[in-house]
Parts: C-alpha cells; structure tokens; sequence
C-alpha cells in the first residue's frame, strides 16, 4: 500500500509527450499549447475584443476604450483597504458580465452589476483595490459551499491582443487571486471540520494516531503531499499567483509573492492584492512609465460561484505613471 | 459532442470526449441477496482510505437500504426525477442520459448535495415498503412488504459523468485498468464532479479544498488483488475483476460469465449513460417494477436464472468462488462437484467444493440425556 503515498499517480503514456485530448489524459500546462476546443475559444475572444474594438487601431494603448491610471506613491502599498492612501485614488468603475463562454456558464440571475478598480504603485510593488457589493460574506469552502473571491489578471507580455478569459495557448496571463476562505485561514488559522461542524469529533485522526511516524500519517492527505496549494495547512497570504493559457489551464506559480487583505463591510467586500513589479518571464514586468492592460473577475460564493461560474469584466488599459 | 456506443443502454450517446476504452476494466460483481448490511465493507474502506481529517463524512463504501435509505439523502430519486420517464424497448433505453439531459449552460445534468445530505448514512436502514395491519408472512416471491440491501462504492464508469464534468480536466481513467482517479495535484475545488456523478461517489475534502473518490483500492488491483471492500466481505456477496469490452466475452472469466453469458449482473441505473462497471445480481424478492427502474430491463431474465443457482453448476461454482480467495481470479472452471479459480497466468489459486458436507445428528443426545439446539 505505499503506493498510496503518490496519491493518485500519473497515468501510462504520461511522459511529457503530447497527447490528445482524452478521457485518459488530464490536462497540464504544457498541453495548454496545443490546438484543444480550449485554445478555439480563447482564440474566439479574441476575435471578438479586436471587433469590438475596430474602430481603433491597434496600438495597445489606444485600443481599449477605458483606462485605468494608478497612483503612484512613496511608501509601501497599504494592505489595509481602509487605509488613507486608497481615499484619492481615482476609480474606475468595470461593468461585470457574466461567464458564457464555455460550460459551466453563470446563470443570469442575482448578479453583481460592477465592480470598482483602484491602482497604486511604489516603483516595486503594485497594489489593486477591487471593491464591489456582496451582501453576504462567504468564507467557507466546504461540502456544497462555496468562497466569495476576486482575481486581477494582467497579461505576461503586454504587447498585442490577447484573450480576456483566461488568455490563450502563447499568451499567458497572470492572474492573483484572493478568497475569502484563505482570508479566513490567515486570520483564524487552519481549517478544520469544525468551521463547518462546530462539534464535530475526529478523536483519532492519522496524525494523532501515527505520531511516531509523520510522514506515514501524511498519506492520508493526497492533496497535501501532492503540492497542491488548496490544501495548504498555513497561510501567510490570502492570494494566489497564477498562470493560465486558456479554459482550464489555471496553475499555481512555483513561486508565491503576492499578498493583500479583504474586508466586508457594509455588504460591499474591498479586498487589496499586492505583488511585486519586477518578475521572471512567466511573470508580468511592469515598469514605470509603462503600460498593459487589467481585467477582473469576481465570485459571488453564496451563489455558487467557483471555477468558471463568474462575472468578469474585459480588459482596460493601465497606466503606471513613474 | 462526440458520439459514443454504450452496451448497457443499447444505443449511442453524447458523450464530452471521444470514446476511448482502457486496455481492461476494473468490474465488480455484489449479489445483494446475500448482503445482510453488516458494513464490514464500509468500516474496512474507511479505515484503509478515509480516516483523514475533512474526510468524516466520506464513505467511499456504503451500504443502503432500499427503497428509503440513501447517501447522500435521495440520491437516486433525484437522478430519477432529473431524467424523467424514459423506459425500454428491445433492450433499448428511450430516455434520455445525463450527458443528454444537459442544457447548454451544464456539461452534464447533476445535483449538487449540501451537508446536511451526507450526515445520515442510515437514514431509512430496515425500513420495508408496504406495511402490514397484523403481522404478515411470506407466501409467495415477490414479497409483498419488503426491503433489500444496495452496497455501493464507486463505478470506475466507462463514461464518467465526473469526469466529464471537471472543466480542468483533473479527473482521468487509468488506461491500465480503467479506474477512475482525481489528480489531487491538479483538483482545485470546484465540485463540479460532485455535482455531476449521478451515484454521488465523489465527494469533497473539507480540509484539503479538494475533491476525493474511491480509488479502486489501485494498489491491490496492480497486484492481483481484489479490493479491501471484496476482501473484507464476510456475506462473501462480491467479485473484482475485469469485464471485456462490448463485443467480447471470456467464457472462463467469472465478471463475463456472469455479466455478459448468464445476464444475472446489471448494472445500477443504466440509464444514468455513464456506463458504470458496478454488476448487481437484483434480489429476488423485491417487486420487478422497482427493480426494472434501478438495473434495466434485464432484471427479469436476470432473477429467474439466478433461482435456478442450485442445479446449475456453473453459476453455482461461482457463487462458491466468491470471497474465496482474495486474489483475482481471472478464470474459473467447475469439474465434478468442485469449482476451480486461477490467476492471470493460469495458476489455480482456491478450489472449493460446490455444496458443503452436511452431517445432522440426533435432536435428543441419550448419552448426556438433553437436548441439542444446533443438530447440523
């Protein structure tokens, strides 16, 4: 039974060739690249933002026809979204749509109409400050449950189209993303059964039972084992760094740098992400004086709201003023 | 969609990918007229698979009672009330899939539990259907009040509805054996698959945000073994094996004999369209209607072959050969009075004898001057 310590193994034929798409195959993000229904969409949208967008030419800047400029600051970038500095950063208000793309599509009802987008920047860190109405806070992820969240994506290479959701095959974007159930953990500390049962009972699980032998006990959670940053006992950060070239491509960057903050106050979740301007070539480099463009999605937990159930909005041009 | 043939509904199916069979498929065989819901399968999976912390609600194992027990809470009434009437003819099933039923906003037509239905795994244990005003006894099969045990683990499907459903595509069928596995690197949450599995056999990690399902126990099967639900029977009600593809069937291997030459195995609501690899003989007393509804058109068939069991050697050689060994068998054969199991290479692995030696001695023991209460 040690096999049980890989979790749940590769499958044969896995070994880095390409492979069709498959009931055998799981994706990875190599074989985002290749030709899938994934990469037809994107490439879809993208065809839809250059249309929607003729009338321009296609210089970067002027294609988009909302910008958003950030503020640029001599201090650190405030985590707090209540701080002082947010109060005179000029917003700019993002109509959210709904996800209707590729299934499973949001359904149109109790959406969120918009969302506001503030932007700050100190020359190495750049702040976001996503601010929209939710009137219930959802910050557990449990059975049938689901987390309020927001994500920031900014594409890699900021020259050129590139698809809004997700980006496409060669055009990766990076994207932070906050949830409310990692606010939690930073805050409260690991979950367990009892955020959701408050008297549930595990008298023995395998870390209590196997103390002597840790790494035996660690078999019993695959997730854990395996790397996957969902699974993670601590948190320090209550957002995510990721990369995507397509639908279903998301994947967790090997290295975490981002950090931020959320809070909900009077039905309305401001929550701040930060990370760093500078970064390796799967991550954006953004430098004063320059621009790219910035989309947002949002998940409304109480809803239902995960994975591609969202409302997003398209891409504006951001400005960092040096 | 691509267009894929299952066997078990007769016809072709919309299915998201192309049809693609493993090398071989795990399959299962459970007699549920043998079950007597010890949960001794139950107990022994969790304790091998499920101990974890978030995983206290997961029973990868289950054994219900039917009709009114149910885990997670109605499970199979509302994949029922999902997909609406849909009937046979000709051993064609005319309604629709889940795969089907979809609409455009859904990849497959599910349900999405809450907690609160996977807190009562014993919810309706015992309760019989139809009720009596005196007391009642059995004259005739089918019974008129009754209830029978329904053990269920995952079904490794042919077309996982599970699978089918992850937009990330975390969910992949062995090419080996055809077990069904979520890559606990890739899974981020999203429950979809347990939205979509019309038996409800994916369930989500409340610790690890990921979601978790019977594995096949895969490091028994790459060993030749069965699995810890099959080993740990003491009703001794079930096969693991592999079953052929469509259009091929091995006389000598015990799943195809039973599942493809005799038909007294079917599976659990075909007419889900996942093509599941979990066989139940039907049991004999519960009214056909019911049974029709859950296993197909097949049952009747099914039921009046599996009575005949005790003048037919064969089917009662493998009766016999279940639970005895916790090896794989991948032939059997039944020579003079003694049923014969071997492994994938042709060696014999158990031999037994098709009826047990039954001594009876004196009710009334003159040498002590009592009474006997066992005399057999």
């Amino acid at each position: 039974m040690a096999d049980r310590a890989v979790g749940h193994r590769q499958p044969q034929g896995a070994g880095g060739e390409p492979q069709k798409r498959s009931i055998f195959n799981r994706r990875t993000f190599a074989q985002a690249a290749l030709g899938t229904a994934a990469a037809a969409g994107a490439a879809y949208l993208t065809g839809w933002s250059a249309v929607r967008h003729a009338e321009h030419d296609d210089h970067k800047d002027t294609e988009l026809t909302q910008h958003v400029v950030a503020k640029k600051i001599g201090a650190a970038i405030p985590r707090d979204p209540a701080a002082a500095e947010w109060k005179d950063v000029a917003a700019v208000e993002m109509p959210l749509m709904q996800q209707f793309m590729v299934a499973p599509r949001l359904q149109p009802d109790g959406l969120i109409p918009n969302a506001t987008l503030k932007v700050m920047h100190n020359g190495s860190e750049i702040g976001f400050l996503v601010s929209w109405g939710d009137l219930g806070s959802n910050d557990l992820e449990v059975v049938g449950r689901f987390r309020d969240s927001v994500a920031v994506q900014l594409p890699v290479d900021p020259s050129g189209q590139i698809g809004v959701v997700m980006g496409q095959p060669g055009r990766p974007v990076h994207i932070l993303h906050w949830r409310a159930s990692w606010q939690r953990t930073v805050q409260k500390g690991p979950r367990t059964v009892k955020d959701m049962y408050p008297n549930a009972v595990n008298d023995f699980p395998p870390e209590t039972l196997l103390k002597a032998s840790p790494e035996v006990a660690k078999q019993w959670y695959p997730a854990l084992l395996a790397g996957n940053s969902m699974a993670q006992r601590e948190r320090k950060s209550p957002v995510e760094e990721l990369v995507a070239e397509g639908y279903g491509t998301i994947t967790s960057h090997a290295e975490q740098r981002a950090d931020g903050s959320g809070v909900n106050t009077a039905g309305r979740w401001n929550v701040v992400l930060v990370m760093p301007m500078s970064g390796n070539q799967q991550q954006p480099v953004l430098k004063p004086g320059s621009s790219t463009r910035v989309a947002i999605a949002v998940w409304d937990g109480g809803k239902g709201d995960r994975g591609a159930r969202k409302q997003f909005a398209g891409w504006v041009g951001l400005e960092l003023p040096s | 969609m691509p267009d894929v043939f299952n066997w078990q509904i007769g016809r072709n199916m919309a299915y998201e990918y192309e049809a693609n069979r493993p090398q071989r498929q795990v399959a299962w065989v459970f007699d549920t007229n043998k079950c007597i819901a010890c949960q001794t399968c139950t107990i022994s999976c969790k304790q091998t698979w499920t101990w974890g912390q978030g995983q206290e609600y997961m029973l990868w194992n289950n054994v219900e009672t039917k009709p009114y027990g149910f885990f997670p809470t109605g499970w199979d009434v509302r994949l029922l009330q999902m997909l609406g009437p849909g009937g046979w003819k000709d051993g064609i099933y005319q309604g629709k899939t889940v795969f089907e039923s979809a609409t455009s906003d859904e990849r497959v037509k599910g349900w999405q539990p809450e907690s609160e239905h996977w807190a009562y795994p014993n919810v309706g244990e015992d309760e019989p259907a139809g009720a009596t005003d005196r007391g009642t006894y059995v004259p005739s099969i089918p019974h008129d009040v009754w209830f029978f045990y329904l053990a269920r683990i995952c079904n490794h499907c042919t077309y996982p509805a599970c699978l089918a459903a992850c937009p990330r595509q975390a969910i992949y069928k062995r090419p080996e054996d055809g077990i069904v596995l979520v890559d606990q690197a890739r899974c981020r949450g999203y429950q979809e698959c347990v939205t979509a599995c019309p038996y409800k056999k994916v369930m989500f990690n409340n610790v690890s945000g990921t979601s978790e399902k019977c594995i096949g126990c895969y490091p028994k099967i790459e060993q030749g073994e069965q699995t810890q639900c099959v080993t740990s029977c003491i009703g001794r009600i079930r096969f693991a094996g592999f079953i052929s593809a469509p259009g091929k069937v091995d006389e000598k291997n015990p799943i195809d004999y039973l599942v493809k030459v005799r038909k007294v195995a079917l599976p659990l609501y075909p007419q889900s369209g996942t093509e599941p690899n979990v066989y139940y003989i039907p049991p004999i007393h519960a009214p056909l209607p019911f049974l029709r509804q859950m296993f197909g058109d097949g049952v009747d068939a099914a039921i009046e072959t599996y009575k005949k069991t005790k003048d037919d050697p064969s089917l009662l050689g493998l009766q016999m050969l279940m639970g005895a060994t916790p090896k794989i068998i991948h032939q059997f054969k039944v020579e003079k009075e003694t049923a014969y199991g071997y492994d994938a290479d042709g060696k014999e692995l158990v031999n037994v004898p098709l009826r047990e030696p039954t001594f009876i001695r004196k009710y009334f023991d003159d040498a002590n001057n009592v009474y006997l209460h066992n005399i057999t």
